[in-house]
């Protein structure tokens, strides 16, 4: 029989009473919230400290604790350093956040932004990329719980999937965007505590000059610079990780939330603090095949050497790094994609006159069917979680240079904004599947981009940006 | 005589191999089967998966340390790695391999014979294909970087006017 680093009871009752604090704590701060702007933008009061905590945490999610590991594992160091330049993602957008806040100081989401910027077209491409996006994700969350609970203490994967998402659509559903940012500050403390003390006793009980050693004689692949698939895919990851925050209602609500000032340095603090640690997760991939381990699944590789490193005590601690990671991850997400339904599909487009408890009692009932549409495609292990989120990747990157140009220039316009968000993420699909996933989100981005291009030097016209400020 | 002793000799030891394959636990007589990737590996990584009896669907139970042995030739001469599998799973993710043809079997401790070796080919894209990728990347990702930074640069410039 397998012989799980935890039990089962072990694992449940982490589980439950993780669940018990983190709905618990969601609830008592649910209490501040008396509308709904205090409900999805937690009163547009988020200090430096939160606001930079809330940019970290949520950006190490399944990507960061099981994706980076997995990719490591394939792709060797390319995996773990190329991994790390989803850091960029945060960084670039700083600049852009203090500009979304200046442009839109009344605004609610991303969709928002493209609605009044581009037109109604543009905005339904935008809204059925996000959604796409925003599913994938969700997906990979709650598949990454169950991979986890299964990895660790042989729990079923539907058990642990369950679990993690009945928590996390708890704790956002009583406390809203404030329990979001609360709970990602805890999160956030566990994980960069968790994360290192791992490294170091990786590192004191493997050694780095066996994991060389072994990686050389064994798999030297994993150790060349030249490796053609970790090189194709070191841009497309890049190029992925801006798609997603640029176009994510996750950030642009996070930018919105922040007090006025605070969003430059947060999203600069978060990144900065963001880019080591998917370095730290993938190199606890290299370790695998010194240790003799070898995953029924590339993205357990993570989970499954801590805990054969660290033993029991050190299962435990990976399960509680990765479970905050994830959960950080999932409540912004449930959050933001629920505020984008609510603001843009419901209140623009069909209760105009919404009253704001309406709008907060439409808000809560997307997030719980938000969780259970999730809970339903989590359902079949459908792939790995790097392959469903390369996926994703032809969608989102296709919205960066319309996200960068709408926010910057004047002269791009709604007709050639859609065509590159569709044209993009059509072509991108297409390198996806014909040449593979290392193309996808490269190809959307380049030929979004050539649109745009085009789009901006043929405009006659240029945009007023008092347009933007829309009034209730 | 010599023939009648050689017909008691003949039942003797038949009945003993029957007696030998009634005793004999069911897992010795189970077979491991391997499934590999249908197709070549581009990127150095693949799964493989040990099956039982033949089907995904009726996995052989209590395989004591099944491993999978990695040769270059399907005689397996020289046995250059061995993989074992983590715990009950049958499915092993293998990655780091470079360029070649590789066999390998799988092989657990109460069964009697190894699977049938499977051929695995490994052969990465070409270099100037992934570096073209990269350069346009690179490309792309600096005007990326120039709009933003000019962008920056004039929203400053009329927020000071």
């Amino acid at each position: 029989m397998t012989e799980f680093a935890l039990s089962t009871s072990v694992g449940l009752s982490i589980v439950i009473a993780f669940g018990v604090f983190w709905v618990l704590f969601g609830l008592w701060l649910g209490r501040k919230n008396k509308s709904h702007e205090d409900f999805a933008l937690a009163g547009r009061n988020v200090g430096f400290a939160f606001a930079a905590a809330t940019a970290m945490a949520t950006w190490v999610t399944s990507n960061t604790t099981l994706v980076a590991p997995q990719l490591t594992y394939q792709f060797g160091l390319w995996g773990m350093v190329g991994y790390s330049f989803a850091a960029l993602g945060l960084l670039l957008f700083a600049p852009m956040a203090k500009r979304i806040k200046a442009l839109l100081p009344n605004g609610y989401t991303s969709g928002d932004f493209i609605r009044l910027r581009y037109g109604r077209v543009a905005w339904w491409i935008f809204i059925i990329i996000s959604l796409v996006y925003a599913f994938a994700w969700l997906i990979s969350l709650g598949m990454a719980g169950g991979i986890l609970l299964e990895s660790l203490s042989g729990l079923d994967y539907h058990i642990g999937m369950t679990a993690i998402l009945l928590i996390c659509v708890g704790y956002t559903l009583f406390g809203g965007m404030r329990a979001v940012i609360a709970t990602d500050f805890i999160q956030a403390l566990i994980i960069i505590i968790g994360i290192s003390v791992i490294a170091y006793w990786l590192i004191d009980n493997v050694g780095l000059e066996s994991i060389h050693q072994n990686l050389s004689s064994d798999h030297p692949q994993l150790l060349d610079v030249l490796f053609p698939a970790a090189i194709m895919f070191l841009f497309n990851n890049i190029f992925f990780g801006l798609g997603e925050i640029f176009h994510s209602n996750v950030w642009w609500s996070r930018a919105l939330s922040f007090k006025q000032g605070v969003a430059y340095k947060a999203f600069l603090t978060g990144g900065l603090m963001w880019l080591p640690i998917p370095i730290v997760t993938g190199f606890i991939a290299l370790a695998a095949p010194q240790l003799g381990i070898f995953p029924p699944s590339a993205d357990m590789i993570g989970p499954t050497i801590a805990a054969a490193v660290l033993g029991k005590a050190g299962a435990i601690m990976v399960f509680i790094i990765i479970f905050s990671a994830l959960a950080s991850s999932l409540d912004s997400l449930l959050a933001a994609t629920s505020d984008l339904v609510t603001q843009d599909i419901f209140h623009k487009k069909f209760k105009p006159n919404a009253s704001d408890q309406t709008l907060l009692g439409f808000n809560r009932y997307c997030i719980l069917a938000l969780g259970i549409a999730t809970w339903l495609l989590c359902l079949p292990r459908i792939a790995t979680l790097g392959a469903l989120l390369n996926f994703a990747g032809a969608f989102v990157a296709s919205t960066i240079w319309p996200i960068l140009l709408g926010l910057y220039w004047q002269r791009l316009n709604g007709r050639y904004a859609a065509t590159a968000m569709a044209l993009g993420t059509a072509l991108g699909l297409l390198g996806y599947f014909i040449v593979g996933f290392y193309v996808a989100a490269l190809m959307s981005c380049a030929v979004s981009g050539l649109v745009c291009w085009l789009g901006s030097v043929r405009s006659r016209s240029a945009f007023d940006w008092q347009r933007l400020q829309e009034r209730e | 005589m010599k023939t009648a002793r050689r017909g008691v000799d003949c039942i003797i030891k038949m009945l003993s191999l029957c007696l030998v394959a009634l005793s004999a636990s069911p897992l010795a007589a189970q077979q491991l089967e391997l499934q590999g990737p249908d197709k070549v590996s581009k990127e150095g990584y693949f799964s493989v998966t040990v099956t039982g009896t033949g089907t995904k669907e009726q996995p052989p139970n209590d395989l004591q340390n099944l491993r999978l042995q990695l040769s270059k030739s399907s005689e397996f001469s020289q046995v250059l790695q061995e993989f074992p599998a983590l715990g009950d799973f049958r499915q092993l993710s293998l990655s780091g391999f470079s360029n070649g043809e590789y066999f390998i079997r799988a092989i657990a401790d109460n069964v009697g014979q190894p699977s049938d070796p499977i051929k695995v080919t490994v052969s990465h894209y070409p270099l100037w294909q992934a570096l073209s990728l990269f350069v346009a990347g690179l490309l792309l990702f600096t005007v990326l970087l120039i709009t933003l930074w000019q962008g920056q640069r004039l929203t400053n410039q009329r927020a000071t006017k």
